[in-house]
């Protein structure tokens, strides 16, 4: 029987990963999807009541969330690094050793370069999944020597590069770029989208959005709630100074691309973002007035629902998937 | 072969469509797709008249006697062409199948539908597939973000597009944008589409009737050389990057954009003049992030049979892994 690269990696069961997400995947949702069979990811100030400029006591708050997904779980579980620049690096410093103190099995890297962390981590025995958005930087990271990149699509949810890239031209280009399994991830919410993206060249997929809008997840109500009565228009794709960024279309974006459409400078769009961030939406639970990092594929959520079902959902309707277009492949004319 | 409900919509032996591609789709391409089992659809705003579509019907019917379709393209303008004549000529010549693209096409519909002829509407929302069904199309084909020329304003890609549309409405679908191999085809009929639609991957084919420097421009170019122009005019297109378009972005720029400042660089002539001369630095050609895949000029019936080889291969073995891993 074939193996999945993926799954062989990571050891897990299903080729599926919980996307990491700022204030939202926190130590129940992780816990809940590498119990259901996939990959849990602890992402950044998950659990957090309030934002913190310390270095430590980020990192310690990591650590704390990291020990509880150990007490609900034993099986495999990742988190996230963002390696960021500048000052922004003694927090990702902190954020390393802390995974490495943990032996946390995998690394989710994303915002940055794949020659910063990604030696310490191996060496440390940790697998290192790098997130990128074009071919080119997927062979960088391979020549870091990651063990597998993650490409987010223009579709995804949160923060990526520039190029605009959709799931259906960035998957199969970067599975023909590298030889390292590849996750696919942007537009993904159900079992016919991971049907696209393995058969698009992806070896596993990468969902965010679609366990935003789970049980378990750290998500204000008032948040979920807006996934479940999102359209297939609801997001726009919001220039930031270092990145793009997609978000669910609400007063904040509005409001945001005004201000930058009328020249407001990078201090004082700075200044809107960080108070109206994704901690007043997630946390606070202020889903009009603040941002909310959120993918196209919101328009496919009609239900919260928890992650091990989300995740068994994906797995059963595959298979149904499969069946429907093996049927269609005839043998006549 | 792929049994679908787009091959028995029109009687074919590959649910692969070459829809209108404005100067490119004329009998030479058009019948070449489809005597590669598809379907290609000839557009008629290429003839400025309607009896210039009646002649190249005629051509098309002489090259191929596989089913092929005209493409009617709805422009906002002030003086419309004379789409009751290309209808008429669409009829009398026994025209089975029309792609509508643009504007809502419902005030043709009752001419074309008394006719008998099929109706396949072209859209870039889910709301216009909805509304095409309201209407009486017969089925509706779909461009994602990522699709060469106007993909709308929406900017929702082909991975949400197509799942979403097919829980919308019951008609047959055509995907497009971002398709160009078998893994394409396969993913797309994995969303739930049930035919895909290329334009791209058509026009670097040997039978397009465009200059070699076009087809090879299309190959030398990557799935990152596509730029938006005409956003400011909420009339977007998807285009190649060259130094026209980043004049046309940098006029865009200034802001307060008006039609007529963009005509010298972005009117139909010059794009016309490029594919028939080749100097690609002179107008603006169309191109979808596809072009990443374009990696050779192949004849239409090549590239149809290997983008068939391909999603066969998929279905009968890689289906197999993804069943496993999951076991």
């Amino acid at each position: 029987m074939h193996q999945n690269r993926i799954c062989e990696l990571l050891g897990i069961r299903y080729p599926i990963i919980q996307a990491p997400m700022n204030w939202v995947s926190g130590a129940e949702l992780v816990a809940a999807v590498s119990n259901a069979g996939g990959l849990g990811t602890l992402g950044p100030n998950a659990g957090s009541k309030d934002k913190v400029w310390d270095v430590d006591e980020t990192g310690e708050r990591f650590r704390a969330q990291i020990k509880k997904i150990k007490n609900l779980t034993a099986l495999p579980f990742g988190a996230n690094i963002t390696v960021g620049f500048g000052e922004l690096l003694a927090y990702s410093k902190k954020i390393v050793d802390v995974l490495i103190e943990e032996a946390v099995p995998v690394a989710i890297v994303s915002v940055g370069r794949p020659d910063v962390y990604t030696q310490i981590l191996t060496e440390a025995g940790i697998k290192v999944l790098h997130a990128i958005s074009t071919a080119r930087h997927a062979q960088k990271a391979e020549a870091a020597g990651v063990d597998a990149v993650i490409c987010e699509g223009f579709e995804a949810g949160g923060h990526k590069g520039f190029t605009e890239l959709t799931t259906f031209v960035l998957t199969p280009m970067v599975a023909d770029a590298v030889r390292i399994p590849v996750v696919s991830g942007g537009g993904i919410g159900d079992a016919r989208g991971m049907l696209a993206a393995m058969v698009l060249g992806a070896d596993g997929i990468y969902m965010g959005t679609r366990f935003m809008a789970t049980k378990e997840s750290y998500s204000h109500p008032k948040v979920k709630q807006a996934l479940v009565q999102a359209n297939d228009v609801c997001t726009v794709s919001l220039p930031k100074d270092f990145m793009l960024a997609r978000d669910l279309a609400n007063n904040f974006t509005r409001k945001y691309l005004e201000r930058k459409q009328s020249g407001a400078s990078p201090e004082e769009l700075g200044l809107y973002l960080s108070e109206h961030s994704q901690y007043h939406a997630q946390y606070q639970g202020d889903s009009d007035q603040a941002e909310i990092c959120c993918g196209q594929v919101a328009g496919l959520i009609r239900e919260i629902d928890s992650a091990g079902e989300v995740v068994k959902d994906v797995i059963n309707n595959t298979q149904s998937c499969i069946e429907a277009l093996k049927s269609k492949l005839s043998d006549q004319f | 072969m792929l049994k679908t409900r787009i091959t028995d919509l029109f009687g074919i032996e590959r649910p692969i469509v070459q829809g209108g591609l404005m100067w490119v789709a004329t009998s030479q391409l058009t019948s070449a797709v489809s005597n590669a089992g598809g379907i290609g659809f000839m557009t008629a705003l290429t003839f400025p008249e309607p009896e210039g579509l009646r002649a190249e019907i005629r051509k098309c019917r002489e090259l191929t006697d596989k089913p092929f379709g005209i493409n009617l393209t709805f422009l906002p303008t002030l003086r419309p062409p004379d789409y009751p004549g290309y209808i008429d000529v669409c009829i009398q010549e026994g025209i089975r199948f029309v792609e509508t693209a643009g504007r809502n096409p419902e005030p043709y519909m009752d001419q074309l539908k008394s006719a008998g002829i099929t109706v396949i509407h072209k859209c870039t929302s889910v709301r216009h597939a909805v509304k095409a069904e309201k209407i009486g199309c017969d089925a509706v084909s779909i461009d994602g973000f990522e699709a060469a020329g106007h993909p709308g304003e929406d900017d929702v890609t082909t991975m949400i597009l197509v799942p979403l549309t097919r829980d919308a409405i019951d008609l047959p679908i055509i995907a497009s944008g971002g398709l160009g191999d078998g893994r394409g085809l396969v993913g797309a009929l994995g969303l739930g589409a049930d035919g895909i639609n290329m334009g791209t991957r058509f026009v670097a084919t040997q039978e397009a009737p465009v200059h070699t420097n076009v087809k090879q421009a299309l190959v030398d170019h990557t799935e990152r050389d596509t730029r938006l122009i005409m956003r400011t005019l909420r009339n977007t297109e998807r285009v190649m990057h060259n130094e026209v378009v980043d004049k046309v972005l940098e006029i865009e720029s200034r802001g307060n954009t008006r039609i007529e400042d963009l005509i010298p660089y972005v009117a139909g002539n010059v794009g016309k003049g490029m594919l028939e001369q080749g100097h690609m630095d002179k107008g603006i050609l169309a191109a979808g992030q596809t072009m990443g895949f374009v990696n050779d000029v192949p004849s239409c019936q090549v590239l149809l049979d290997r983008i068939m080889a391909e999603a066969e291969e998929i279905i009968k073995d890689k289906f197999a892994q993804v069943v496993s891993a999951e076991g």
